[in-house]
């Protein structure tokens, strides 16, 4: 069973009066355990997709199935199953009036997970990012790179088994989004968790992921799925023959449907 | 910050930055920049203070013209117990009745109109409306009812009040970042989750704004009024005195009237930087 399916889901908005078809027609599955990242244009639907599977908004038509609970247009998502998601989004999304420490430990509150173990498994995590000295800060004084990692922890902090990042180290430079992709490949490591990561940068998606789904514009849709098989995963892959070859394959997929310009 | 940074150099010169670590300078600035907001409007007032009297002497001003800021402050010891205090404490009244009851009312209608568009719509036209009307002009049809009453008072500070601060607050309560509310959204928030974690922290510098506007036009409507309606307030002594050519009373009265409205706008603030505290410091 997957731990992620979706399957014929489309979307139409109502924008000006007009129908815009955002999705359509998609399938996806994603394996337990897998880290799986969503390329494609902007505008191509990739957030959308992240939205229905955390039923923000509901689907025109087609199902969602997550850990074999099956939600759509009619049936809403049960809470436990959002209780097993974390977010990360493309800004870090910190509330300006709580501490870090308070931010992070925000989801716990939401879903009234009280109690020490809780408490000392997101101080392991603070300790983990390097972000201890800052905890108590309020985020305007952190560096952008460190408000990304402090929403990376928040979305770890209740133990998901899921995790959902939309262009997360989008804003960030080069450099550091690099570290952040090789400790974000740490964590799910050790974790185990699943991992859908929306991105519109191919070597990224090529570094990170175990498979890549290419997505285009126009309407938004899936054009295809690529395996990537990479013999390490850390920044020597980024110099690796295999790892150039499917960013070129990746990039050819886009470019076939005249959208190298989009990305 | 910077200004901050070239403030130290100056006066400890550039060495010292390198050696001593960065959150030090900034306490050392920070004390610094505090010090100086005080004291320079300070000696400003001070040398004009003193100009001033220069001035009255040197050109043998008479005091019906312009009392020296000596005789001001005579005037201020002298009559502050008998004339000025039961009228200060008649406006205070009034301001604190009226601001009490336009800030309940703007946070009020704001609420409501934050929870439909459509309210909003219509209502936020007909509030700017009132918020541009100076509503001591409609004193005299307020007194065809109500007569003398304090409650005529009350009401021009209230409908000049209120829109002030339903507008800024309402602002705060729309002015919302759709990812920032997204993050809750995607963990399931409810609406009144959303509402107590989000909406009302993030429009808390917006209605602390509508707050200090209010309490700054509160007081400037207590005072017409008095002018308007005559009788009592300090507004009333200052006309009075002015009829009456005690010219260093009306001097010695603007300066309590003036005292009313900043010393309200500080203690907001005060309450402001204990509620804002995230956007303290550098
Ligand atoms: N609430 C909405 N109402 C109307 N149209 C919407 C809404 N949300 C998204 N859209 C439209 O749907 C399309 C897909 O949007 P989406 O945000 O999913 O794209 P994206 O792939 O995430 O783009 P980006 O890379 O810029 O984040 C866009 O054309 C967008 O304008
Ligand atoms: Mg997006």
């Amino acid at each position: 069973m997957s731990k992620i399916e979706m399957r014929g889901v489309s979307k139409k908005f109502m924008a000006r009066r007009e129908e815009l078809l955002a999705l359509c027609d998609i399938n996806l599955r994603v394996e337990e355990g897998e880290f799986v990242c969503i390329v494609g244009p902007s505008g191509c639907g990739k957030s959308t997709i992240i939205r229905i599977i955390d039923d923000i908004i509901k689907p025109t038509a087609g199902v969602v199935k997550v850990d074999g609970v099956t939600y759509d247009n009619s049936l809403p998502i049960p809470r436990e199953l959002v209780r097993k998601m974390g977010f990360v989004f493309q800004t870090s999304n910190l509330y300006p009036w709580l501490t870090v420490r308070e931010n992070i430990c925000l989801p716990l509150k939401i879903f009234g997970l009280r109690g020490r173990e809780w408490a000392e498994y997101a101080d392991f995590l603070i300790d983990r990012a390097g972000m201890a000295g800052s905890a108590d800060q309020y985020p305007r004084s952190l560096s952008r790179g460190m408000s990304q990692r402090a929403g990376v922890v928040r979305a770890m902090v209740h133990r998901p088994e899921i995790l959902l990042m939309d262009e997360p180290f989008g804003s960030l430079d080069e450099r550091t989004r690099e570290r952040m992709n090789v400790e974000l490949l740490d964590i799910w490591r050790e974790s185990g968790i699943t991992v859908i990561f929306i991105t519109h940068n191919i070597s990224e998606a090529v570094l990170l992921s175990q498979r890549a789904y290419i997505m285009a514009i126009d309407p938004g849709r899936v054009i295809g799925d690529v395996e990537i098989r990479l013999k390490r995963r850390d920044l020597s892959a980024l110099s690796d023959y295999h790892f150039v070859e499917y960013c070129d394959y990746i990039n050819r997929s886009i470019g076939s449907i005249g959208l190298e310009k989009a990305i | 910050m910077s200004k901050n940074d070239f403030s130290i150099q100056e006066v400890f010169g550039g060495g010292l930055t390198e050696v001593a670590p960065v959150s030090e300078l900034r306490v050392d600035g920070k004390k610094d920049e505090k010090l100086k907001k005080v004291l320079y409007p300070s000696i400003l007032l001070a040398v004009l203070i003193v100009l001033w009297e220069v001035c009255v002497l040197a050109f043998g001003m008479p005091q019906t013209v312009l009392p020296s800021p000596f005789s001001v402050a005579r005037a201020l010891a002298v009559n502050f117990k008998s004339l000025i205090l039961p009228e200060l404490i008649f406006t205070l009244e009034i301001i604190a009745a009226g601001y009490t009851i336009s800030v309940l009312a703007g946070f009020l209608l704001a609420a409501l109109c934050s929870q439909s568009r459509l309210l909003a719509r219509s209502a936020a036209p007909l509030a700017v409306m009132f918020m541009v009307t100076p509503t001591i002009i409609l004193i005299p049809i307020f007194m065809v009812f109500l007569g003398f009453s304090p409650i005529v008072r009350i009401i021009v500070v209230v409908l000049q009040c209120v829109p002030i601060i339903m507008l800024n607050t309402l602002t705060g309560f729309m002015s919302i970042e759709p990812q920032q509310r997204e993050m809750l959204a995607a963990h399931g928030c409810s609406r009144r989750q959303i509402l107590t974690k989000f909406t009302i922290f993030n429009a808390m510098p917006q209605i602390f704004t509508g707050l200090k506007i209010g309490c700054v036009i509160s007081t400037i409507a207590a005072l017409g009024a008095d002018f308007a309606m005559g009788k009592e307030g300090l507004g009333y002594r200052i006309k009075i005195s002015s009829s009456m050519v005690a010219i260093d009373m009306v001097f010695a009265t603007i300066i309590v009237a003036a005292l009313v409205g900043i010393v309200m706008f500080e203690i907001v603030s005060f309450i402001e930087r204990r509620v804002i505290v995230w956007k303290r410091g550098g």
